[in-house]
């Protein structure tokens, strides 16, 4: 990959490197044709001078200005001009050193004068035919640097493509799945060394990501499991030792307390246990026609002594709805645990309502308190697990955080959905809608 | 108290000498006699010894895990058709399936109710 981008670079450069040989070529050619006409015009010059002089001379009109002025020119052009001009040429040099210094033999003069110019002239002609030549090599080579350039650039870009941007994508796709919740994204490992590095470096955080997950599903269930055993037999004592009709009465009160104590200990290994087998993808339900009138009733009932102790007013009001096909004991367990959260955040003399009405094809089920409400920027994550709301947390209301996701993991089970709607101050207002006619894809 | 039926016979297994106790002492309460084991082996030993009218047994057990200890029992003609309660502390219902499947007739998940497993153990044998 460097290497290629190496190659494109130099056969650039080396078109440039041609382009501009040539041109400066052409240029010193330029320069060189005229200062060769400028050599042929001071030699036809003296030439036509030597002539001039030559007739002076024979014609006794030597004292005659015209071939006094002819003299002179031809001195400076022999002294003068012309041997500047062909200072790089030695046979040239040479022959004008010889005509200055043969002044009294014009035939001589005349004969050297048309071998400057002959020479001159083939110079100019080979200097031409050289130039030419090389601007052709030039457009040339230019041509196919340029041609070599773009089908290694046209390469490069397919390469870069093929190997670079497609794995990047890839690797960029799967990133999103992952940030989505899909731990099983992979990316394969293709394509330069670059982004293969970057694919099996997300490969393995992806990896790690799924065992941390897989491990603390596991911690979740063994501790839970490992809690059950020892509260099986405390509770289990308790009931043994309470049977005794004979127990001081402090003595039972107290008891009592323990027993309350571990019961709720128990209802937090099992919501524990509960949503580790719903995020492990464990959830059954024992699916029957049920009657929610019934199941609410008995939920109402259930918190009707932990309503009266709270001073909170708690109210069914129930509309007939068709049979849901549903868990009995888990449609149970959500309705109790709205109303027990409904409870928990309503002070006393505030009121808990539940209705259940009929929405055509579902069912709804409402749960509604005039409770202390819930801050809007934390209303999104109510339905996470472990999770307790800040008005939960500054009145030390008790709770784990795993109700509601109790209550949405139910809810989705049964194909239905859960809104939650609150203000804060006034209350909140949780709706589960459960459809008649459960899709397929609920189990 | 001398016209009393025979007080029918309970095997007991769990490797849990705690829980063993507590289930033992409710069914006792409860007009049982109880023989207990704290692993799979030992139950079968008991099982040869007195032959029990029902069973309890935990899942988790060492050296014979309680669904093996399940089949063996129903392998044998004596304890073929008896009454059988497992108990387990896993929440999979993997684990109910298979205690279905050795032929146990209740499965339990701890924590359970001493008094629901009494209660559930008479439904079985048909006392009232």
């Amino acid at each position: 990959m460097g290497t290629a981008s190496g190659v494109v670079a130099a056969l650039v450069a080396a078109v440039f490197a041609v382009l501009v040989t040539a041109v400066r070529d052409q240029r010193d050619s330029t320069e060189a044709a005229r200062r060769s006409q400028q050599v042929i015009n001071a030699a036809t010059q003296a030439r036509q001078d030597v002539i001039a002089v030559d007739l002076g001379r024979r014609g006794n009109l030597k004292a005659a200005p015209d071939v006094q002025a002819a003299r002179r020119e031809l001195e400076s052009i022999l002294a003068d001009r012309l041997p500047p001009l062909v200072a790089g040429d030695a046979a040239q040099t040479r022959r004008v050193a010889a005509l200055a210094a043969d002044p009294d033999d014009p035939a001589r003069q005349r004969l050297l004068l048309d071998d400057v110019i002959s020479t001159e002239q083939a110079t100019v002609e080979r200097r031409r035919d050289d130039a030419d030549a090389k601007a052709k090599q030039a457009i040339a080579l230019g041509i196919g640097g340029l041609i070599g350039s773009a089908a290694l650039i046209a390469l490069l870009t397919t390469y870069l493509t093929r190997y670079i941007v497609v794995p990047v994508r890839r690797t960029a796709r799967a990133a999103h799945r992952l940030a989505e919740g899909d731990l099983s994204a992979r990316v394969p490992e293709e394509g330069d060394a670059e982004p293969v590095e970057l694919a099996r470096a997300f490969n393995t955080m992806a990896v790690n990501l799924q065992e941390g997950e897989r491990v603390k599903d596991e911690f979740f269930a063994l501790v839970s499991h490992e809690l059950r055993t020892p509260l099986t037999s405390i509770i289990g004592y308790l009931e043994l030792v309470l049977d005794d009709e004979d127990l001081p009465e402090e003595t039972r009160r107290f008891l009592q307390v323990v027993e309350r104590n571990a019961t709720r200990l128990l209802r937090l290994v099992g919501d524990m246990l509960f949503v580790a087998q719903v995020e492990a993808g464990r959830l059954s339900l024992e699916s029957t026609t049920v009657d929610l009138g019934n199941i609410a009733a008995e939920s109402v009932e259930a918190a009707r002594p932990a309503a009266a102790s709270a001073g909170v007013t708690l109210a069914l009001e129930s509309a007939s709805v068709r049979p849901v096909f549903g868990d009995r004991d888990r449609l149970g367990q959500m309705l109790d645990n709205l109303v027990s959260n409904a409870l928990k955040f309503t002070p006393e003399g505030g009121r808990v309502d539940v209705r259940l009405t009929d929405a055509g094809d579902h069912a709804d089920a409402e749960v509604t308190d005039t409770g202390m409400g819930i801050p809007e920027s934390e209303q999104h994550h109510l339905f996470e697990r472990f999770f307790r709301s800040s008005s939960a947390t500054s009145r030390a209301v008790p709770g784990a955080g795993l109700g509601l996701t109790i209550v949405k993991a139910i809810a989705e089970a049964h194909g239905g959905t859960v809104d939650l709607t609150s203000r804060e101050g006034s209350g909140t207002s949780v709706r589960v809608s459960l459809p008649y006619e459960r899709v397929a894809a609920a189990t | 108290m001398s016209e009393q039926p025979p007080r029918p016979v309970v095997l007991v297994a769990d490797d849990d000498e705690d829980i063993l106790t507590l289930v033992g002492v409710r069914l006792e309460r409860a007009g049982y006699d109880v023989v207990t084991a704290r692993d799979g082996e030992q139950a079968l030993a008991a099982a040869s010894a007195r032959i029990p009218d029902a069973a309890i047994i935990d899942v988790m057990m060492p050296r014979m895990m309680g669904h093996e200890l399940v089949r063996r029992l129903r392998e044998r003609p004596e304890t073929a058709a008896i009454p059988i309660v497992i108990l387990t502390a896993a929440a999979h219902d993997a684990v109910a399936e298979a205690s279905a499947q050795a032929g146990a007739d209740v499965h339990l998940r701890k924590p359970f109710s001493p008094r629901e497993l009494v209660a559930r153990l008479d439904a079985l044998l048909g006392r009232a």
